[in-house]
């Protein structure tokens, strides 16, 4: 058992994945008594990751969700720990884990604590959090504001419930694409089994969206590998008939590690109705950050869109003009800058 | 010999007990000039900064990482350094090869590294981040501080200092 957790606690990067398969219920005990605190670790938070990334519909996982319910609930912990127990709790994705992180909201008083919490919630809300998030998103930290006012977003789009629309900005806010500091961006058809991959990677961490095993996108942009997964019923439905009309979270965007080949998600991508047969497209960081956006017009059976990056720091330049019909995207320009538009230096530490 | 400048950024700082900027001191006064001594890498100038936690959490995602490389940098020509509480999905990230122009959009311009375990465990986090960003892969040795589960290993070899301090950010 000793040497199981060590492989799996050795790991720099992701969690060894032999070794969370290889574990069995003795071991779990052993981590959910690491996780709680009962048994003194410097790889607590390693055996929390480790217990949500195992849990699976199949496996029993009431169990994962109280013992992180108690970790976050536990006022004697430091932030971070509870943090970390808030954004598993995320990912475990079962009502239970929701009912932890709504229980516990309303008793985080630290910034750090109730802006995580949000964040969760974006991955596991169901209907129940957007009264909450609501209220959240009138916090005195604008840190906190955003994140609430995000995930709301992402689950009334993923219910494909109107009244929490994302951010429409205006013209001076897009970035202009300098096409002689840009470089093409490559967008085309992954191999299925190129995107089981990256799903198996991100190992059902896709805030709520339900991902077609079958068709999605490969992205380069010179050294920078992205897969972009799309939601099952955007993929089966008659898109520019149905979908077009609808709030959706239809896809995201996950970004390939140049170190090890692991992928987390990068991006989340929405649409909206606008009037008439036109629609909004954008794509949002987890944190709420709209990089992308852009209008779309449906004819006959088929529309088109353009995207482009929208200004702040760490924004960089990108355009993406195409077509969609059916489940095909079709790509007629793609740019991405090679430089950032603009960014911010951090302030000296202050005196302790 | 070649010098190598580091800009550590405590990114939610407000969150950082005594404890926390021990490790991070172990890891700057102790391993790293313990590893990369061996092989005639210095460090040069170390300068500390901080982003508080109204601006950026402390306990953040890998999906967060990218973007926090993007949105801050130090200009100079040091490697920026970010230090989270907690990072999920690893214990540190680090592009291989990390470019000198902090402007790029060609991937992170910093590493993060978060203070995930005991002092020697964060000591060989920042090794071993540090180390990709100056141009190293895995090494599939045990003992070796790139060993892919390197936990607390210190081994380096000759090569792997005569490709860091190939690396435009090392002078001297």
């Amino acid at each position: 058992m000793k040497d199981k957790l060590g492989a799996l606690f050795s790991s720099e990067h992701r969690l060894n994945q032999a070794a969370l398969e290889a574990l069995d219920p003795a071991d779990r005990e052993v981590l959910r008594s690491m996780a709680l605190g009962r048994r003194p670790s410097p790889n607590r938070i390693r055996a929390m990751e480790a217990l949500a990334a195992t849990s699976t519909p199949e496996a029993p996982e009431v169990p994962e969700a109280e013992v992180l319910g108690e970790v976050l609930a536990s006022e004697s912990e430091g932030v971070p720990v509870r943090a970390s127990a808030a954004m598993l709790l995320g990912q475990l994705g079962s009502r239970k884990a929701e009912d932890a992180l709504l229980a516990n909201l309303s008793m985080a008083t630290d910034t750090t604590l109730r802006a995580r919490i949000a964040k969760a919630l974006a991955k596991v809300g169901s209907v129940h959090s957007i009264r909450v998030l609501t209220e959240l998103a009138q916090d005195p930290e604008p840190i906190v504001r955003s994140q609430a006012s995000f995930s709301r977003s992402v689950i009334a789009y993923r219910l494909g419930l109107s009244g929490f629309e994302l951010p429409v900005p205006s013209a001076p806010e897009m970035l202009e694409v300098d096409p002689s500091n840009s470089l093409p961006l490559k967008i085309e058809p992954a191999s299925a089994e190129e995107i089981r991959a990256t799903l198996s990677s991100l190992g059902g961490d896709t805030y709520g969206l339900m991902p077609s095993e079958e068709v999605g996108y490969r992205i380069e942009c010179g050294p920078r590998r992205m897969v972009l997964a799309l939601a099952r019923d955007f993929v089966q439905r008659n898109i520019t008939a149905l979908a077009m009309k609808r709030y959706m979270f239809f896809g995201l965007i996950a970004r390939r590690s140049p170190v090890d080949g692991s992928f987390s998600v990068s991006l989340l991508l929405f649409e909206w109705p606008s009037d008439e047969d036109r629609f909004y497209v954008a794509a949002h960081r987890t944190d709420g950050k709209q990089l992308l956006f852009g209008p779309g017009v449906t004819d006959s059976d088929a529309a088109t869109f353009e995207l482009n990056a929208v200004s702040g720091r760490g924004s960089k330049a990108v355009l993406v003009r195409g077509r969609l019909q059916g489940p095909a995207i079709s790509i007629t320009e793609a740019l991405c800058s090679q430089s950032i538009a603009e960014q911010e230096a951090p302030g000296r530490m202050p005196p302790s | 010999m070649g010098y190598l400048d580091l800009n550590v950024v405590y990114v939610g700082y407000e969150d950082f007990a005594q404890g926390d900027y021990n490790k991070v001191g172990y890891a700057i006064d102790k391993y790293l000039p313990s590893i990369y001594g061996k092989v005639g890498l210095r460090l040069g100038a170390v300068s500390y900064y901080a982003i508080s936690n109204r601006q950026w959490s402390s306990s953040i995602d890998e999906s967060d990482t990218e973007a926090l490389t993007d949105r801050y940098t130090v200009p100079d020509s040091g490697v920026d350094v970010f230090v989270v509480r907690t990072l999920h999905g690893a214990e540190g990230v680090s592009e291989q090869n990390g470019s000198c122009d902090k402007n790029s959009s060609s991937g992170r311009t910093g590493v993060v590294v978060s203070l995930q375990g005991d002092c020697h465990n964060v000591g060989n986090t920042f090794a071993h981040e540090i180390g990709h960003y100056l141009g190293l892969e895995h090494c599939d040795e045990e003992g070796n501080f790139m060993y892919p589960s390197s936990n607390s290993y210190d081994g380096i070899y000759a090569w792997q200092g005569e490709k860091m301090n190939q690396h435009c950010f090392v002078y001297g």
